[in-house]
């Protein structure tokens, strides 16, 4: 493929991410003033397959948790859901489209014919950061959201760094295992490691530019 | 740098002007001025051949070292 087009399709996907991101923020804002309910979900093992609800202490009344399909649902119309889910979103969404950005302006260079320049170098460099951060935030992402939401979460559950263990009181635990994306992290130190490439090929290029 | 371009001597010495030596070596007038006034890192071989050529001299006529005072 060609860079120009290239070039035109990350342009388009980076005003496409953060129209995307703004909307989705703006949405999970409105959500809970339009009286609407907000769903969030974590994925368990040991659950029940079938729905089951579960009693935890200090269980607010705007707020229902239950258990469906190996999925730990709550619902609720609370703002600060809102709230945390359009921060992740837009946390999320912008480095999205900072990777989109910094990639961009590879291909800008490339198309340009000057592919080895430090620009370059720096913004693959960025990329590969964020490539390697974005699985990491995903990750934590899991954790905060759990014991920021689920009610009396400090008492209710034992917390491990690969997981956390939901008390359930009726002896049926359940496991929470938060998904690691290493496709994501490989990809990432591949950029970084192309990044350490293209320094070397920028200062290749200042010396053959700067040979007469 | 402890190594002196004399592009400007030899261009005197042979009466010639900026723009003629680069249009006959094949170089732009920029990288010319560049390499007389010893702004380039190096000077590739077939450069110099091309310039000792145009400017009917030897490459010691064109380059010199001085030794850098510390």
């Amino acid at each position: 493929m060609r860079a120009k087009p290239l070039h035109l399709l990350l342009t388009l996907a980076l005003w496409l991410v953060l129209t995307l991101v703004l909307l989705s923020a703006v949405f999970a804002l409105a959500l809970p003033l339009l009286d609407e309910q907000l769903l969030t979900s974590w994925q368990v093992q040991q659950a029940e397959t079938s729905r089951a609800s579960i009693n935890l202490t200090g269980s607010e009344t705007n707020l229902r948790l239950q258990i469906a399909k190996g999925e730990l649902l709550l619902e609720t119309s609370a703002f600060s859901l809102a709230l945390s889910r359009a921060l992740t979103i837009l946390l999320l969404g912008g480095m999205v489209g900072a990777i989109i950005y910094f990639l961009r302006q590879l291909v800008a260079d490339v198309t340009c014919g000057r592919p080895f320049s430090r620009r370059s170098a720096s913004a693959l460099q960025k990329a590969g950061y964020l490539l390697v951060t974005l699985p990491v935030v995903l990750y934590l992402e899991v954790f905060a959201r759990f014991y920021l939401f689920i009610p009396g979460a400090s008492q209710n559950s034992e917390f491990n760094f690969s997981h956390i263990r939901l008390l359930t009181g009726n002896g049926n635990d359940l496991l929470i295992y938060p998904g690691f994306n290493a496709g994501l992290l490989l990809a990432g130190c591949f950029v970084l490691v192309m990044a350490n490439a293209f320094n070397i090929g920028a200062e290749l290029q200042t010396d053959s530019d700067e040979i007469i | 740098m402890a190594i002196i371009v004399n592009l400007d001597v030899m261009l005197a010495r042979r009466k010639m002007k900026m723009k003629e030596l680069a249009d006959e070596v094949g170089i732009s007038q920029t990288n010319l001025s560049l390499l007389k006034n010893s702004h380039v890192r190096g000077i590739r071989f077939n450069t110099l051949e091309k310039l000792c050529q145009v400017l009917q001299c030897q490459p010691g006529d064109l380059l010199e070292y001085q030794e850098e005072k510390s």
